[in-house]
């Protein structure tokens, strides 16, 4: 699958020799040319997608997987033995081992495929916490957490009689790692921890605390959604037992999505869903089942998504990870001093080690209206809570404007964005 | 179409930036709170209602533009008016936002709303005070 082993020569000359990861500068404009859906007009104007956060649009090599699995490939997976049922498993088991080794991990068996990051955390919660959470246990999550990585925990918590405990944050956005470090002790029996926050962009130093988290015998839980997009992620240097993400915000579909877990503790946690591809037999009185990870996948799994997954993998990977997160790193740099004149501009979050995007509110004007503005000039962000109310609750807000980046987005895409909002302030003088 | 100003027509802007009624009546005999937990909107209606006459209409709280400037025209619009009316007008409004049914002619300076129908996001932001005033009369 080697679509695109996108290092502009020209620009990797500009470069010079002694870039330390490896071969180049990041070329946007060529990427730009791998994504249709980046060439139209909204509202008369040439689209800025600024909603990566939310999910990514899908580049070439993606769509071309789609259809070849459905033109040539299509079957079900682990039951046919015709050639279709043969490519199609070899494809999605292929998908497999290329999430494998995408996150680090020892062997493609500790890839589940689930419908996204979310229901990733609920298996988790549902199949390991409900056997190993009992009453008067704690479950520990950071208060930057998105939904996803709440309230499966408090499901769980209600269910055995678990409480669970919040990790603060400074007025940066930043986890407050001695109040964390305070909250862990015997009764931990899961912590939960966001890699990137979706809400402020802070990344958690997650290796640092996934070893104090260990010291106490808890299991660690990160939601990768946010960051494997954006950075190499690696299961073993960080440290934790479970690490979830979703497809479609690393350029792949949507309806895919993966859980990496230690192959011991996969072994041992029970199904979660019943159904076929789960099982290895059944009868009225007793069923066996499939070793994991076949065990948490019931019924038909997103074979054409996992597929097309595979290939958002190999997409990434065919860039210089390095020098791409150059990119969006002076690209959220360019950013935040674009926003920094807007007027009456305040930032929602301002850790040092930010990754993704910028959370803002204007002073005197709704996220919603700056958003409706911004998508009359062409420029798409998202406004709302983000699925992360605590979090803004904390802040004192309810909704705030969230433009974030993906690899294809450009300064002249910033340019438009701070353009947009003095439009915005036009409208509303605030 | 700079600035959205189909969304945004002179008197939503108006009454958005400037909006009347806000605050608490002394006399309240009706209230209710009503909120659009995916953008945050969240607004409480005060009601005085004597007899079958609403005599008058407050709102506070928080709110895009279109909720500001909703919640500001129905608190001005309703002084005086009757019961059967406000929900009339009330009924209007849901067909007028949802789905741009209605006589604009009728409808006055509420007839700013007409293109909200078109934005499917924004939808429940115009009609937050009326959901939230029928609410009201309700208890």
């Amino acid at each position: 699958m080697a679509e695109n082993p996108r290092v502009a020569p020209r620009a990797r000359f500009l470069a010079g020799p002694a870039r330390s990861a490896g071969s180049g500068a990041f070329d946007v404009d060529a990427a730009r040319a791998d994504f249709p859906a980046l060439r139209q007009r909204v509202h008369g104007r040439p689209l800025v997608y600024l909603d990566n956060a939310a999910t990514t649009q899908k580049p070439r090599a993606v769509l071309a997987a789609l259809r070849r699995h459905y033109v040539r490939d299509n079957a079900n997976v682990r039951r046919g033995v015709h050639l279709l049922g043969e490519r199609a498993t070899a494809a999605y088991e292929g998908a497999r081992a290329a999430v494998a080794h995408f996150v680090g991990a020892a062997n493609a068996g500790e890839i589940v495929f689930t419908r996204g990051a979310t229901e990733a955390l609920n298996l988790v919660a549902q199949s390991f916490g409900r056997a190993h959470v009992g009453a008067g246990d704690e479950v520990v999550v950071s208060e930057m957490e998105h939904h996803a990585n709440i309230v499966p925990w408090q499901m769980l918590c209600r269910a055995v009689g678990a409480t669970l405990r919040v990790a603060p944050v400074d007025a940066r956005g930043v986890l407050d790692e001695a109040a964390f470090a305070a909250l862990l002790g015997a009764r931990t029996k899961i912590v939960a921890l966001a890699h990137v926050s979706n809400a402020l962009g802070t990344r958690n130093p997650i290796a640092a605390l996934a070893v104090r988290a260990r010291a106490h015998g808890a299991i660690v839980v990160v939601d990768g959604a946010q960051a494997v997009a954006h950075a190499p992620v690696d299961v073993a240097a960080l440290g934790c037992d479970f690490y979830a993400f979703s497809g479609h915000k690393l350029y792949g579909p949507t309806g895919v999505g993966a859980l990496w877990g230690r192959a011991a503790l996969l072994a041992a946690m029970p199904p979660w869903q019943g159904g076929g591809e789960m099982v290895r037999s059944v009868g009225w009185d007793e069923v066996a089942y499939e070793p994991a990870p076949y065990r948490f996948e019931a019924g038909t799994p997103p074979i054409a998504a996992a597929v097309g997954l595979a290939a958002a993998i190999a997409y990434l990977e065919g860039f210089d990870r390095a020098a791409l997160a150059a990119h969006e790193r002076d690209l959220l740099a360019y950013a935040a001093d674009g926003l920094a004149t807007v007027p009456g501009l305040r930032m929602i979050g301002e850790a040092p080690d930010k990754i993704g995007g910028h959370s803002f509110v204007l002073a005197g004007v709704h996220p919603h209206d700056v958003a409706a503005v911004l998508d009359g000039e062409g420029v798409a962000v998202r406004a709302g809570h983000h699925c992360a109310q605590p979090i803004l609750r904390r802040f004192g807000v309810g909704a705030t404007v969230r433009a974030s980046f993906g690899l294809y987005n450009r300064r002249a895409d910033v340019d438009r964005l701070i353009a947009g909002l003095a439009v915005v302030r036009r409208t509303f003088d605030p | 179409m700079s600035g959205r100003a189909d969304l945004y027509r002179s008197v939503v802007l108006e009454h958005g930036k400037r909006p009347r009624n806000v605050g608490a009546l002394g006399g309240a005999t009706h209230a209710a709170e009503g909120d659009n937990p995916l953008c945050g909107d969240a607004l409480r209606v005060e009601v005085e209602r004597r007899g079958d006459v609403l005599v008058a209409l407050a709102f506070a709280g928080e709110g895009c533009i279109l909720a500001t400037a909703s919640a500001s025209l129905m608190t001005e619009i309703l002084r005086g008016a009757r019961v059967a009316e406000a929900r009339r007008l009330a009924v209007a409004m849901e067909a007028f936002c949802a789905e741009g049914r209605g006589d604009a002619d009728a409808l006055g300076p509420l007839a700013g709303f007409a293109d909200v129908y078109r934005h499917p996001a924004r939808v429940a932001c115009a009609l937050l005070p009326w959901r939230t005033l029928a609410r009201a009369l309700d208890d």
